[in-house]
């Protein structure tokens, strides 16, 4: 578990590294200006967003993207990949001639290079995990250097039963190999490296840290905050209420009022209320599949009253999450924005995480839904009922007519 | 209860579902007297709207007899006799406050799938598909009425069903078209789509001072109930160059502001009406706009388009160039019905306008399937239908 206070999404931090409790100092976690600036300009991070998402889906498909070379490098070696696999595959003996090796027996040899090309090809377009097929490439063109050069011994199984090996086009052939390794190296080692700063970048949201488990990434030392911890889910919401600000913000302090509008949501309880407590932490039952429910405990670490609470949950937690909402005068009394940000993680672990990243949308989706019906309960008195969701979740919709009372 | 439920493309049914009940302290249950098909019906009828769910109940055009009231509604009583506006609106949001009641920010719960498709959300509109939030409809013989307090207008005794009925929808669609055309002395306006809407429009810019209105159709049957009204000319597009008749008629200046109520499944003889229809049923294009298209290029310079013709997605060559060269100015929106109410009922009441003038079949709810399918194929001269739940 770990707290999400930072103003620079690389930043990364446990809580076992940056400590509990670091309540006064926090910074605000949407843009990199302090929080003690009021009805500041808009500093949301659209482009950033998007890449996220091309990072929840696509995690490690996007790597050569920051690097244009690269990707060129890449895109043109699988097209190299396929012309000459195909020739091999297709015309083995031609290739052979070609490239000097000149032997019928060397076929199956042929054949097995040509299978060899279309199998780095396929990985290379793919866009999987290009490091990875682009040294597999270079392993290859060692291999392709070694058969021309055992080729030109005339021990060499590959020269039996044939004309001699053509030392010119061999050469060739070699210059040509040796070229393609040079540029499979160049390819390679670029594609780490942006995989490796595309990691860095993105270590906030990464799931599990895969890309950057061995790079000793900035840790918070010295700093004040510290991003998500990987395996967590984000998610950024927003929403303008027609109410006064004091009103929002005090209907989002009484947590107890969740359950109003948080649609999984079965009860919350303030553990330490009354009047010695101060009525930060609090117990938080929230209907799971099957039955089931999942329950956590949960603490305001951050109340700036009219502008800002930030939570975390504890350790008993069954969904690990934190959070923070700001509340900002909307201009010329269109009442208050709500700005949320949430981070959190879900029973099951990695795997649960990984099927989740596949649908960032829906965890959006269910946030967005609640702040919704947030701002509904405000300025309605309640959540609003359509008839193709009455009775049941919002997930499930029947037909629009009126369902049977029970 | 009985109720018209949508089952698949071109086949609605009426058969028995649950009554409805109060959900929230400000619903109302309304007993339907009157309700109509509207012309918008047809794009569900025809499949065009997406997220539609067999089994919903259409129609939003409706008014009865308030039969149960939730405990938050106070302006009305059991008893009143109600029209109720087609869009669901809170009164409470910054849209309600503004009097863009079709744009209500509470009242789609849906709204995630509406801004998938326009970025944001409109209000929840009854029986008129997921999309827009999921309400059953009112081609029934109970509704539920959300926000009752805020929606549902009284109406007098003295006056007809078929009189205040379109109060909840055409007379006020076809009068905001009319208004947006910010009509000033001398202005001639013309309306593609001689159907419900496209008379309301014609009337209101009339009403609104018009100098002339043109109004442009195919159906005979149409352009003559159009023409009943004075200062209305008529063009069959099929008989004439609609761009030079235009052209002729306002002396080479363009109509000053021209009103689209045709909408998405827009009719046109020759290959781009094939063009259209094609890239449609591909799903390439979800509208089809060559009345918008003809509209545009008609316009005056300067002047104003007003589309109230209803438009679900994506459309194709659309004329932009024209639209910024010629400096137009584009209006459109689902009406905000509730700003509308008093004072059209006013001139109801006044005499200024019979709304009844449109119908032209009445049915049992029981008969609806007839009803899509004679409006649908304009057939036997049908301009507008109204269903009777209770109809002796």
């Amino acid at each position: 578990m770990s707290e999400q206070r930072s103003p620079q999404p690389p930043q990364t931090t446990t809580s076992a590294a940056s400590g509990v409790g670091a309540n006064g100092v926090h910074a605000d976690p949407i843009g990199k200006r302090p929080v003690a600036r009021a009805a500041a300009p808009y500093v949301g991070r659209p482009r950033q967003r998007k890449q996220e998402r091309r990072f929840h889906l696509a995690e490690r498909h996007a790597p050569t993207l920051q690097d244009p070379l690269a990707q060129r490098l890449t895109r043109g070696l699988g097209l190299f990949s396929v012309g000459l696999g195909l020739a091999e595959l297709a015309a083995p003996q031609q290739v052979a001639r070609l490239s000097g090796i000149g032997n019928a027996h060397s076929t199956t040899l042929m054949r097995t290079m040509g299978a060899r090309e279309l199998v780095s090809r396929i990985g290379l377009l793919s866009g999987r995990q290009p490091a990875r097929w682009l040294q597999g490439r270079v392993a290859g063109d060692v291999v392709d250097l070694g058969v021309l050069a055992t080729a030109h011994t005339p021990a060499s199984p590959f020269t039996r039963r044939s004309e001699r090996p053509q030392t010119g086009r061999m050469l060739m052939a070699g210059a040509v190999v040796l070229g393609v390794t040079a540029l499979d190296v160049v390819a390679s080692q670029r594609t780490r490296q942006a995989a490796q700063r595309h990691a860095e970048a993105n270590r906030f949201y990464a799931d599990g840290g895969e890309a950057d488990r061995d790079s000793s990434g900035p840790t918070g030392a010295g700093s004040e905050g510290a991003g998500a911890p990987s395996g967590m889910q984000e998610v950024r919401t927003f929403v303008t209420v027609n109410r006064p600000i004091a009103e929002v913000y005090a209907f989002w302090r009484d947590v107890e009022n969740f359950p109003r509008f948080m649609s999984h949501l079965e009860s919350v309880s303030v553990l330490d209320g009354g009047d010695d407590g101060d009525g930060r932490r609090s117990r938080w039952v929230a209907r799971a599949p099957l039955g089931r429910s999942v329950t956590w405990d949960a603490e305001i670490t951050t109340d700036v009253p009219e502008r800002e609470l930030a939570w975390r949950s504890l350790e008993n937690a069954d969904i690990t999450n934190t959070g923070s909402v700001q509340f900002r005068p909307a201009p010329g009394d269109r009442g208050t924005e709500v700005h949320v940000v949430m981070h959190y993680a879900l029973p099951g672990g990695k795997a649960v995480a990984t099927v989740a990243h596949l649908f960032p949308e829906n965890a959006d989706r269910e946030v967005y839904d609640d702040l919704r019906a947030f701002k509904q309960v405000l300025e309605t008195g309640s959540v609003v009922q359509s008839d193709a969701l009455a009775g049941g979740s919002r997930l499930k919709q029947h037909a629009a007519q009126p369902v049977a009372a029970s | 209860m009985k109720a018209n439920l949508w089952l698949s493309k071109t086949k609605v049914k009426v058969d028995e579902v649950p009554d409805p009940q109060i959900l929230s302290p400000r619903d109302a249950i309304v007993k339907v007297s009157s309700t109509a098909i509207c012309g918008s019906d047809l794009h569900l009828y025809n499949g065009f709207m997406p997220t539609m769910m067999p089994g919903d109940i259409l129609g939003h055009e409706f008014m009865g007899e308030v039969v149960e009231l939730g405990s938050a509604v106070h302006n009305l009583r059991v008893g009143d006799r109600v029209v109720v506006p087609f869009p669901i609106a809170c009164g409470a949001c910054g849209a309600c406050k503004a009097e863009l009641y079709s744009l209500c920010e509470n009242t789609n719960p849906n709204a995630w799938m509406a801004e998938a498709l326009f970025g944001h959300a409109g209000a929840g509109l009854f029986g008129y598909s997921h999309l827009t939030g999921g309400y059953a409809g009112g081609q029934a013989e109970y509704v539920r009425v959300p926000f009752a307090d805020v929606g549902p207008l009284k109406v007098p005794q003295e006056l007809s069903d078929d009189q205040v009925l379109f109060l909840s929808d055409i007379f006020p669609t076809g009068y905001m078209a009319a208004e947006m055309c910010n009509i000033k002395r001398g202005d001639i306006v013309a309306v593609w789509g001689c159907g419900p809407v496209g008379q309301f429009a014609i009337r209101s810019a009339m009403l609104l001072g018009a100098e002339r209105v043109i109004a442009i159709d195919r159906f005979p049957y149409r352009l003559r109930m159009a023409a009943e009204q004075p200062g209305v000319d008529v063009l069959n597009y099929e008989q004439v160059n609609v761009l030079e008749a235009l052209k002729e008629m306002t002396g080479g200046r363009g109509p000053d502001a021209c009103i689209d109520a045709v909408g998405m499944e827009s009719h046109h003889h020759g290959p781009i009406h094939a063009y259209d229809r094609t890239k449609q049923l591909l799903r390439m294009e979800m509208d089809r706009p060559f009345a918008l298209r003809e509209a545009i290029l008609a316009c005056r310079g300067g002047g104003t388009v007003s589309v109230a013709g209803v438009y679900a997605g994506l459309i194709d060559k659309f004329p932009m160039g024209a639209v910024m060269n010629k400096g137009l100015t584009l209006r459109s929106g689902q009406c905000h019905v509730h700003k509308y109410l008093e004072p059209l009922l006013q001139r109801i009441q006044e005499g200024q306008i019979d709304p009844s003038f449109v119908v032209t079949h009445h049915l049992p709810l029981d008969q609806a399937a007839e009803g899509y399918r004679i409006f649908n194929d304009k057939q036997e001269e049908c301009v507008k239908v109204v269903l009777q739940p209770y109809a002796a």
